[in-house]
């Protein structure tokens, strides 16, 4: 059955439906210290029940946000039959320094941790990711070609207290059918 | 040039409008400062600039 998602819900979906094996199989290695579990993904366009309302920075000292950045589309064929699509993604991992934590670089470790999980998500799921969602008893497949990495860089907010990553991803989709 | 500034401009409400939307939805704690967004802005704008340049030098996306 034909996709469903939006490409900013399907990669929420890629990134918590697979966040806990990758933290697992990331600390039973030994990468990680500590195993984290997902934490709140967000889509800023949701309006969801909780607008308006403050939530408790101490309950969730991490976030992770998606945005859509720009999109491309091409169509390689001389009948226009065939559609590429390239999308570029930020995705910024934030994390609050809060004031009861045991030491200063707690935050800091945990932001790493989160990294590498979520590094580790996107690799594993660099080829051909697929996400399958029902609604009323039917099944809709949403996949892509390729998901990558491509950059991070420092975002932090002193001001505010948050310590955070933007990372550059690009999702293509090839050579679907019009 | 002023095709410049209305890139800046429209990259700079862009991210403005994502900072207030997260902060909309509960979740402020995490929202950035002025400064950080402005900062956040001028990355983003450096990098369409550099992509820009890019595509008119080999013609083409890379």
């Amino acid at each position: 059955m034909a996709g469903i998602l939006d490409e900013v819900t399907f990669l929420m979906k890629v990134i918590t439906e697979n966040w806990s094996s990758s933290g697992l199989t990331l600390y039973n290695r030994g990468d990680i210290t500590s195993n984290l579990p997902v934490p709140k993904v967000i889509d800023v366009r949701s309006i969801e029940p909780k607008e308006g309302r403050r939530v408790d920075a101490d309950s969730d000292s991490a976030i992770i946000i998606v945005y859509e950045d720009s999109s491309s589309t091409t169509y390689p064929t001389i009948d226009y039959a065939v559609r590429n699509e390239t999308f570029s993604f930020t995705i910024h991992m934030r994390v609050l320094h809060r004031r009861d934590f045991a030491d200063n670089t707690t935050s800091r470790d945990r932001l790493r941790i989160l990294y590498r999980i979520l590094r580790h998500v996107l690799e594993t799921n660099s080829l051909s990711p697929t996400i399958s969602t029902t609604v009323g008893g039917t099944v809709y497949t949403d996949s892509a070609e390729i998901i990558k990495l491509q950059s991070r860089s420092e975002a932090n907010d002193r001001k505010k207290r948050l310590l955070g990553y933007k990372l550059g991803v690009e999702m293509k989709r090839m050579g679907r059918s019009v | 040039m002023q095709n410049l500034n209305n890139l800046f401009r429209e990259i700079l409400d862009r991210e403005m409008e994502r900072n207030e939307a997260l902060a909309e939805l509960g979740y402020a704690g995490f929202s950035i400062s002025d400064d950080e967004v402005f900062k956040h802005a001028l990355d983003v704008f450096v990098g369409k600039v550099k992509e820009k340049a890019m595509e008119a030098v080999n013609g083409r996306n890379t």
